[in-house]
Parts: C-alpha cells; structure tokens; sequence
C-alpha cells in the first residue's frame, strides 16, 4: 500500500507540472472580456458574444473553461477558430495569430470592414492597423492601442482604456 | 486490482491539476482591468532547456533569475556585485596588486575555475577575456568573461543555472551557466547618476549610466547603452612605528616614507 501511495504521489507531482499554468495565457484570456467592456460597435445581430481565433490557437481550452458560464454585454460568449481568413463569419473580437503579414493584413482589413475588434500579441501590430497589441514586458502586460485603427473600423474606444494604455497611436492628431 | 488504482489515482491528478488552471484564470477575471496590468507573471527562465521560456520555479535543475527591479533595489554597480548578491557559491574577489586582474574581475561559480563558466549573452555565448590570470589570485592560470564590460542598465534579466550543463552547453559549464537577457522590445528609457566617497573623505566613486530605447517602425527597436564608471584611490595604510634597525643606528631617526607623503 504503501508503494502505491509512493506511485501516487510521484503521479500527482508529474501532472501538476504538466498542466501548470502559463500566467501570461491567462491574463490574456481574461483581456478580451474586460476590452470588450470599455468599447462600443455596431450592434452586432448575433445572440452571443462571439470571440474568433483566426490560425493557430495559442489558448488551447483556456477560453472555453473561463468563458464558459460568464457573460459578456448580457451575452453568452462562444468560442469560435478559424484557420483562413476566407472562413471568417461576424463576430466581436479576433485574436489574431497568423504569422504572415500579408494573410495577417487581409485579416485585419475584414475586421475593418465588420467592425470588428482585431488583438494580437504581435509586435508591430498595432502599427499595421490592428486595434490592440497585447505584449508582456518584463513580466507585466504592455498594451499599444491604435486609435485611429478603431475610428476606421467604426469602434469607440472608452478614454479609460487609453489612458491605461502604454502607447496610443493617434494618427495624424498623434 | 494494483493497476486500475493506479489509472484512478492518475485520473484525480489531473483533474486537479486542471482545476487550478480554471482557478488562476477565474482570479484575474475578478479584478478590474488597472489591476490586471500590475500583475506579475510568473518568472520565466530559457536556460536549461530547449523548449523555450519555462517556469523557473518549476525546473529540475537550480535556476536563479535575477530581474531588472531586483538589480535595481540591490544597490549594486557592477554585474558581478550583482551576482555576489543574489547568487549563492557566487564568488568574485576585490583583488589587489595583481596587474590586470584587478580591472578585469575574476570569479568563480560553485568554487570551481572561471573558465568552466559558461556566460550567454541572449543565449549566444560570450568569448572569455584575453586577460591570463597569472598574479596569485584565485582561478589562477586561466582567463574568464569580464562580466563588468556588460553594463546594468542594459540588462533585463540574468539568469544563472547552478549545475553542471557540459551535456547540453560543452565542456565550459561544468560549473553552471550564466545568461544574461538584454533588454528589448517596449523598454523604457532611463539615465541614473550617483556619486559617493569614504567617511575619510577619499575614494570618490562616479558613476552615470544611461539606458536609451527608441521604438523603430513595426516590430523594431533601437537599444543603446552607456555606462561611465570612475573610482579614485584610497589609501589606509598607517605608519610602521617598530624599530626597524639596531639601536643607535641613525636610520631609526629618519621619518617614515609615508610620514614624508
């Protein structure tokens, strides 16, 4: 018995650093929600709140255990991924992981024209048109927010959030 | 019997493992957004491994990661001050009269040579000084990095692996490895300058430092880092009063060389 409870233990300690938690996904994951709180878009038709991962998923199931019983603007929030930007429906916000800019840029251009909240945590984002760049920088989240990118997409962004942010582009009033 | 307690045991593990992923997630959620942009993530570490950036707490080997914030609060001037610091079976003596040795700071890790540290710069390895060690000091005959060439406003983090990684680095890290990540993307300008002397009034101690980033356009960055260092002489030798000949020898009357000073 007490071999087994010996196994346990091990098994227990094996698993536990296994899954660990990456804080950096995490607080990541918590961020679109609370972005979604200080913006304002169109009224969007759909009955929930839709978040839409386009290429590769970096959150693995972190998004559907956290948004599963939560609401967000009185609604339920689904998950949805997308690997080509051709299969990309209306939804609230993108997170955007393509690597290649180009594919990247006509990502960002459908956000635009469906206004729609484009993140990404790539450098650089923001300058090219994306709304909010989510990086970590020394251990703490450094927001780049591109206002002018946000008028375009017909998206108000709520002063508090720019007054949190690190960096606000501003385009010509910059 | 044996094995399917086993599968159950593994089972319960996981789950609990999982439930406190969910909770982590669940506790930023709860605090409003200014809050969540002062959170610290876990401390992070590349050395040791080859997947990427892990959690250093939970390494199998003894990693120490020193931050920026911690180089900062520890007072300290010089990298190998800092390590001295934070760095246990860190040693790097303040030598004297040992010709180059006392410029170029020699140090050992788990009391082994200094040429069996291996030092990374971002992971990329750093080439040892052309200075030999030859005066007497510790790691005598042979020739380490000149940690103090690499200024502290440039770095972000130093990252010191205390074990032998010859498997996975080469025979240089049989003491350990010691990275030292610059500062990169995003990073806030500074400049500090700081003057000092000894309550006797001598040794005065000059140092500024300036650290400037400048964001390039998309993902790019300009970093510069200067650091000027001036340290004057002290002197704490007294005056040798024995009788140094026979008595009536007319040399005991002439006044000490340090007296004439």
């Amino acid at each position: 018995m007490k071999k087994i409870f010996l196994v346990y233990i091990v098994v227990l300690g094996l698993f536990s650093s296994l899954y660990a938690s990456n804080e950096e996904r995490d607080l990541q994951a918590v961020f679109l929600a609370k972005f979604a709180k200080f913006i304002e878009r169109p009224s969007a038709d759909n009955e929930k709140f839709i978040i839409t991962i386009i290429d590769e998923n970096p959150f693995e199931d972190i998004l559907q255990k956290l948004y599963k019983d939560k609401k967000i603007d009185n609604k339920s929030v689904e998950i949805r991924f997308a690997t080509r930007v051709e299969e990309l429906q209306k939804s609230d916000i993108l997170f955007i992981t393509i690597k290649n800019p180009q594919i990247a840029q006509k990502a960002i251009e459908y956000a635009q024209a469906n206004s729609i909240l484009t993140i990404s945590e790539q450098r650089g984002f923001a300058q090219r048109g994306g709304i909010i760049q989510l990086n970590f920088v020394q251990r703490r989240a450094h927001l780049v927010i591109n206002y002018e990118a946000s008028l375009k997409s017909n998206i108000k962004i709520d002063s508090k959030l720019l007054a949190i942010a690190q960096e606000v582009i501003r385009g010509d009033k910059k | 019997m044996i094995r399917n307690m086993f599968l159950i045991f593994s089972f319960t593990a996981a789950v609990f493992a999982q439930n406190d992923e969910i909770k982590q997630s669940s506790e930023f959620y709860d605090k409003p957004l200014d809050k969540l942009l002062e959170v610290e993530t876990e401390q992070k570490a590349d050395i040791g491994s080859r997947g990427g950036d892990r959690d250093s707490t939970l390494s199998e080997v003894p990693i120490d990661v020193i931050t920026a914030k911690e180089i900062r609060s520890s007072g300290a001037t010089e990298l190998t001050r800092v390590l001295e610091k934070f760095i246990a079976g860190f040693n790097a003596p303040r030598t004297s009269i040992t010709d180059g040795s006392d410029h170029s700071k020699i140090f050992t890790l788990r009391g082994l040579s200094p040429d069996q540290v291996l030092v990374l710069i971002n992971g990329k390895r750093v080439h040892q000084s052309s200075l030999m060690n030859v005066n007497g000091t510790i790691g005598m005959g042979t020739s380490g990095v000149d940690l103090n060439t690499i200024p502290l406003t440039a770095v972000e983090r130093i990252e010191v692996l205390r074990d032998g990684a010859a498997a996975q680095y080469g025979s240089d890290a049989i003491a350990g490895v010691i990275n030292i990540i610059l500062k990169g993307y995003a990073q806030e300008s500074e400049a500090s300058v700081m003057y000092g002397k000894t309550s006797k009034g001598d040794g005065a101690f000059k140092q500024s430092d300036l650290f400037l980033s400048l964001p390039l356009e998309y993902d790019g960055f300009f970093n510069l880092s200067a650091e000027f260092r001036d340290r004057s002489k002290t002197n704490r030798a007294g005056v040798d009063d024995r009788v140094q000949y026979p008595e009536g020898d007319a040399r005991n009357s002439l006044p000490s060389i340090l007296l004439i000073k």
